[in-house]
């Protein structure tokens, strides 16, 4: 049902959008737009699975790898991520059901539960990381101003978290492609107005959906460097990505349980 | 034999400010072993400065002082005192004993100073002098227990316990009355007699001079024309 | 030949003179008696504590002395600290050339390897564990278990139901708290635990995604570890005795807490509040008069839920009816509610008058029925690592039991320190393994991400310009995730519960314990220990147990200092007082002196006068001052000193310290003080010595 909503409203904006973007400051409405569509790309109505490789770098520490699985049903807001390597981490993994985040271990065979902070492994990354997209639905856009992010031209938004959303951080500084309305760099701020990290997204790519009729969107790459702890940061790279759909099953602690039983 | 004590223009300068004190003005003085001397003169002539200079507790501004033949301007501290405990003998006109001390201990002190004599040469010596000053019952009593003839004595006993070769008085009887000085100074002139020791002394009272063997008049830091008696 | 007697009639004089001189003798007297008094009492105090510590921290952890790498960061400290950072105190890679090699040492009876690390327990809610039970006992198709667990839920939600009205008030969502109600209502239906007998596995995740959050938070228990070999370490650490359980059994891994820990931690919240205000009551405080304490009873009331939770309907209801019996008895009026909830509120609201009775009631009937501890003996719990590789590192382990060190039993510091077999430790830890690295290695390289700073970021990830969005290959074939991934844990993980016992003295180790055969030959020991490590490179550096024991051998140093700072300046202020008191005296005795001059008395003497007067005086004092302070000391070394604070208790080695005095006590005092009081008379002898003979003439009486 949220999706249909969302159809209707991208199609409606898909015909204002374009040349007036450039002109002026956008609207309220134009920036709602834009958290839309920037929502509705990366999100299927089908599932989504993608291969994903997390690398953390610490100064005068040894790094940190992993290579995971994502299975994320939008739908129905589930996601699981799954360690798949090295050896030593493959089994763990979390499950996302409605606004709780679980965390599996196979050496204890124990869930727990997690906060939206959660490290995901121990690195810079989180759960928001490798899940859809909801900028709309949990934030409310500010305009600060037309900005120039290496060669691209940008539009450099303020977001504030909506009352009672559950989010991980309360403010987030968003900067936007005008020419595609891709994310480049997001900067989260913790309630106190500590700048607490830093995302880029230096590409985006799309792949057609047979379940949306339409492309999806997701990063190909993902920089994360933590503010507080300097030189300390997370790369995501997204190495494969699968939009057929997936069982039903996977969704559950039970199956998480049993990969690696 | 030179003299025991020879001053040969000595003088004594104490700064007072920016004045210059002069207590003794150049003074030429010889004394003769056995020589039983007094020193007169009105107050603040010089008297005690002279006997200062004599007794080696001071040296003079300039001058020599020859005590025994021996010149003693190029004495250290540490020579002088030597020279006091052995051959000089104090009698003060306030006694100045040790008061934490018995008679006994007094007497004893300046040959435990020494630290010539075994203990009990030590011990006769000390009993002899202490007799010969009439004190053997008060041996063992402190010196305030004492009347001031009574101290007095015990002040002779302790400066001719070591035999000294010159025995140096400053008004010995001042704070005495007249009786008791007149005594004091019948025992000095006995041990004169007796033992041949060199008294000098220093005094205002015309009784006392009158029993000097030889009187040095000092005024105003010189000396006056000197009266020999027979 | 002479100089003993003059020495004599120096003593007499010097003497005399201070019988002289009363007042002036007294008033130095009392400052040089108070002096040796304070000197030798906190002396003998402090050597008192040393000795008590030594014996309990080298018969607890510490040993005779610790090793550990020579370039070792951060300095060993075998108790926590006030920092919670990671200390680095680098690592002993191959134990047990160590271990060969230092028992060559003549005295060395035993190397006991040690690592400490911190772990984490996750303190679940009461739903979260019964959620889990419950998932347990679907799994394992025990349908009784499930019906009463299933039971349990609905308490639990019935109980949070109770506090939403109040949620609901304070709530800056309603919409949110209508849709946790809505949840609630759910699994409060019938028709819920109907679904739940067809489809459990979907009603167990509704209930830990909507019902599990609504409860409040469980708690994050950070436990210090000491990973060791605990056999050897029971064996070798006298002070070492086990309370409730069993020992870890050889060749097994295992975990023992610290009953401290277990008692002041991992206990229910209630029943430990309980506890604290039962212990005080009976040290005297009295209810009545100390607020705070009421203030604690009235919260220990207030949290009655934490133990209904724990409650099953039947053990609920038996605990209803015993309670209602034992409240006849307490004399309380029917007329008060007699629901369950109220009578348990009722039983922990206690008053001076019924707290013995109304514990005794808690632990005879209520507590049996609960889980008193969250991680209790006998059970598995699971210890989280943030390891040195980075990942974290999850390890069930068993805890056998509890134990103590005697004498320590009521220190935090000491009680902070939880055993467990070196095996299971190293994973804890978790430095990572030659192949493992290898493994990262190449998994690195299939991805091959290149290094970009935080400050060339912008420009290299966004210099370039290149196309934004790129189109991926279409029809792509699917991929297979788990190609190349083994998930399945191996058997040979599970045979690790138990292991050669021989292992814990191979390998890994952070730094290890030296126990002398012979304590009395330390330094030798320490000497020869050096040699050794040196011979044999080893690398390591040795540490006495006051310096391995951290903050608190800290603190021993610091109150040395502070009682050497203290000894200073009380010795400053004599040095000036006595110094000025024996300048005037000298100026007093001047014509004295100046008498002792003129008839030939050398400068050395009338120095050797005062002196002597003084040494006499302090010598006196001393002795006076040292009878006093030991007389105190043995006073108090009959009674004992109550520890007053926790910290106190380990420098106490125990709850109470029993000072003796030494010798060596009375020697410094006696000795400090003589010197004090000679330095302090010095200036005034050289005064005195420059006493001009000539003031004798001058004297007028
Ligand atoms: N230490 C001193 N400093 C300065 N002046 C001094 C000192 N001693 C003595 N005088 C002065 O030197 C002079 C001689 O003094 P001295 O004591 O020798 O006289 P005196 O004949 O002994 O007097 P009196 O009969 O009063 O004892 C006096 O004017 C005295 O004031
Ligand atoms: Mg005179």
């Amino acid at each position: 049902m949220m999706s249909l909503k969302r159809v209707l409203l991208v199609s409606l904006l898909a015909m204002t959008m374009h040349a007036e973007f450039a002109l002026a400051a956008p609207s309220d409405a134009d920036m709602k737009t834009m958290l839309v569509t920037i929502d509705d790309r990366q999100q299927n109505n089908g599932d989504y699975k993608s291969l994903v490789y997390i690398e953390q770098k610490e100064k005068d520490k040894s790094d940190l790898v992993y290579q995971a699985v994502v299975y994320r049903r939008d739908i129905t807001d589930k996601l699981v991520i799954l360690f798949l390597k090295p050896q030593a981490e493959a089994g763990k993994g979390y499950l996302r059901v409605d606004n709780n985040l679980f965390m599996y271990d196979p050496a204890v065979g124990k869930w727990e539960r997690r906060t939206e902070r959660e490290r995901i492994g121990g690195t810079g990354s989180q759960r928001s990381d490798f899940d859809q997209s909801r900028l709309a639905e949990e934030y409310t856009p500010s305009y600060t101003a037309e900005e120039v992010l290496g060669k691209y031209t940008v539009h450099h938004l303020e977001l504030t978290a909506k009352r009672g959303v559950d989010v991980a951080y309360p403010s987030v500084q968003l900067w936007i492609d005008t020419a595609t309305n891709n994310v480049l760099k997001r900067q989260d701020y913790a309630l106190s107005g500590k700048l607490m990290r830093t995302t880029f997204y230096p590409e985006w790519q799309k792949k057609y959906s047979a379940s949306k009729k339409a492309e999806v969107y997701f990063p190909k790459e993902i920089r994360i460097y933590d503010e507080v702890e300097k030189g300390k940061n997370t790369t995501v790279v997204m190495q494969e990505v699968d939009l057929n759909s997936l069982d039903d099953s996977i969704f559950t602690k039970a199956w998480l349980e049993s990969k690696s039983r | 034999m030179p003299a025991i004590v020879q001053l040969t223009n000595a003088v004594k300068e104490y700064p007072l400010g920016k004045l210059v004190v002069k207590a003794v003005r150049g003074v030429d003085l010889s004394i003769e072993r056995g020589e039983f001397t007094a020193i007169s003169g009105p107050s603040g002539s010089g008297k005690t400065t002279l006997l200062n200079l004599i007794g080696c507790v001071d040296v003079p501004t300039s001058g020599t002082v020859q005590i025994d033949g021996q010149s003693t301007s190029a004495l250290s501290d540490r020579q002088l005192t030597d020279l006091r405990l052995h051959k000089i003998g104090f009698i003060f006109q306030s006694f100045n004993l040790i008061n934490v001390l018995d008679v006994y201990q007094n007497v004893e002190f300046p040959l435990l100073l020494q630290g010539e004599l075994s203990a009990s040469d030590r011990k006769k010596r000390v009993e002899e002098m202490v007799e010969k000053v009439g004190l053997t019952t008060q041996i063992k009593q402190r010196p305030n227990e004492l009347s001031g003839g009574q101290r007095q004595r015990v002040a002779i006993a302790r400066a001719l316990v070591t035999r000294p070769a010159i025995v140096l008085a400053d008004e010995p009887t001042a704070n005495l009355d007249s009786a008791t000085g007149k005594a004091i100074i019948d025992l000095m002139k006995d041990l004169n007699h007796k033992e041949h020791i060199t008294f000098i002394f220093s005094t205002h009272d015309a009784n006392v001079t009158s029993r000097a063997g030889r009187v040095v008049r000092v005024v105003d830091g010189l000396l006056a024309q000197a009266a020999e008696h027979a | 030949m002479n100089l003993g007697d003059q020495l004599r009639m120096l003593v007499v004089l010097a003497f005399r003179s201070l019988w002289a001189h009363q007042v002036k003798s007294a008033i130095i007297g009392f400052i040089l008696v108070g002096g040796t008094f304070l000197v030798v009492l906190f002396g003998a105090l402090l050597s008192s504590i040393e000795g008590s510590m030594s014996r309990s921290i080298t018969s607890s952890m510490s040993g005779h002395y610790q090793v550990y790498d020579a370039n070792a960061e951060d300095e060993l400290a075998l108790f926590p600290g006030f920092s919670f950072g990671s200390v680095d105190i680098g690592e002993i890679p191959d134990f047990a050339k160590v271990e060969k090699s230092l028992l060559q040492v003549d005295n060395v009876r035993a190397v006991v390897p040690m690592g400490i690390t911190i772990g984490t327990v996750f303190g679940a809610n009461e739903i979260d564990h019964v959620l889990e039970s419950l998932r347990n006992a679907v799994r394992d198709g025990r349908s009784d278990d499930v019906k009463v667990l299933g039971e349990r839920v609905r308490v639990i939600a019935q109980s949070i139901y109770g506090d939403m009205e109040a949620r609901a008030a304070i709530s800056s969502d309603p919409e949110k708290v209508a849709r946790q109600r809505d949840a609630l209502n759910l699994v409060l239906s019938e028709k819920f635990w109907d679904d739940f007998e067809t489809d459990p596995l979907t009603a167990l995740d509704f209930l830990d995604a909507n019902v599990a959050p609504l409860a409040a938070d469980g708690r994050l228990l950070y436990l210090r570890m000491i990973g060791t070999d605990p056999q050897q370490f029971k064996k070798e650490f006298e002070g070492f005795y086990l309370v409730d359980g069993e020992m870890i059994p050889e060749g097994q891994r295992g975990l023992l807490l610290s009953k401290r820990t277990y008692e002041k931690l991992i206990k229910n919240l209630c029943a430990r509040d309980f506890d604290d205000v039962y212990h005080d009551v009976k040290l005297g405080t009295k209810l009545s008069e100390d607020t705070l304490l009421q203030e604690k009873v009235r919260r220990i009331s207030r949290q009655y839920q934490r133990i209904l939770f724990q409650l099953t309907p039947e053990d609920s209801a038996e605990v209803a009816t015993k309670l209602r019996e034992f409240r006849k008895t307490q004399n309380v009026p029917e007329t008060e509610p007699d629901d369950i909830a109220a009578m348990v509120q009722w039983l922990l609201l206690v008053n001076d008058e019924n707290i013995d009775e109304n514990y005794k009631f808690f632990y005879d009937v209520i507590a049996p029925k609960m889980n008193l501890y969250e991680v209790p003996v006998g059970q598995e719990v699971i210890l989280r690592g943030f390891t040195q590789s980075g990942y974290i590192k999850s390890v069930k382990v068993k805890v056998w039991g509890t134990y103590e060190f005697s004498g320590l039993e009521s220190s935090d510091l000491a009680g902070a320190a939880n055993v467990m077999d070196l095996v299971t430790w190293r994973e804890l830890y978790g430095r990572m393994s030659d192949d493992q690295k290898a493994e990262l290695d190449s998994i690195r390289e299939t991805v091959g991400v290149q290094d970009v700073s935080r400050e060339d970021a912008e420009a290299a990830l966004f210099g370039g310009g290149g196309e934004l969005e790129v189109a991926a290959v279409p029809d792509a074939p699917v991929f297979d995730e788990f190609a190349g991934a083994n998930l399945k844990r191996g058997e040979e993980e599970a045979a690790l519960n138990s292991f050669d016992p021989a292992t814990l003295h191979q390998g890994l180790a952070l730094n290890a314990a030296i126990i002398l055969k012979d304590p009395s030959g330390e330094a030798k020991a320490l000497t020869d220990l050096k040699a050794q490590i040196e011979k044999d490179q080893l690398g390591l550096q040795v540490v006495d147990w006051q310096k391995a024991s951290g903050i608190v051998g800290g603190f021993l140093m610091t109150m040395r200092g502070v009682l050497y700072i203290a000894i200073f300046v009380i010795f400053l202020v004599a040095l000036v007082i006595i110094n000025n008191l024996m300048v005037m005296a000298t100026l007093e005795r001047t014509p004295e002196i100046g008498t002792m001059r003129a008839i030939g008395a050398q400068r050395w003497f009338v120095m050797g006068m005062f002196i002597l007067e003084m040494l006499v005086l302090g010598l006196v004092s001393g002795v006076i001052g040292s009878i006093a302070a030991a007389a105190v000391v043995l006073w108090l070394g009959s009674t004992g000193i109550p520890a007053p604070a926790d910290i106190a208790v380990i420098f106490f080695g125990g709850d109470r310290l029993y000072p003796v005095i030494s010798a060596m006590d009375v020697i410094f005092g006696i000795g400090l003080i003589v010197f004090v009081s000679v330095l302090s008379t010095l200036y005034p002898a050289f005064v005195a010595a420059r006493v001009a003979p000539v003031v004798a003439m001058q004297g007028k009486e």
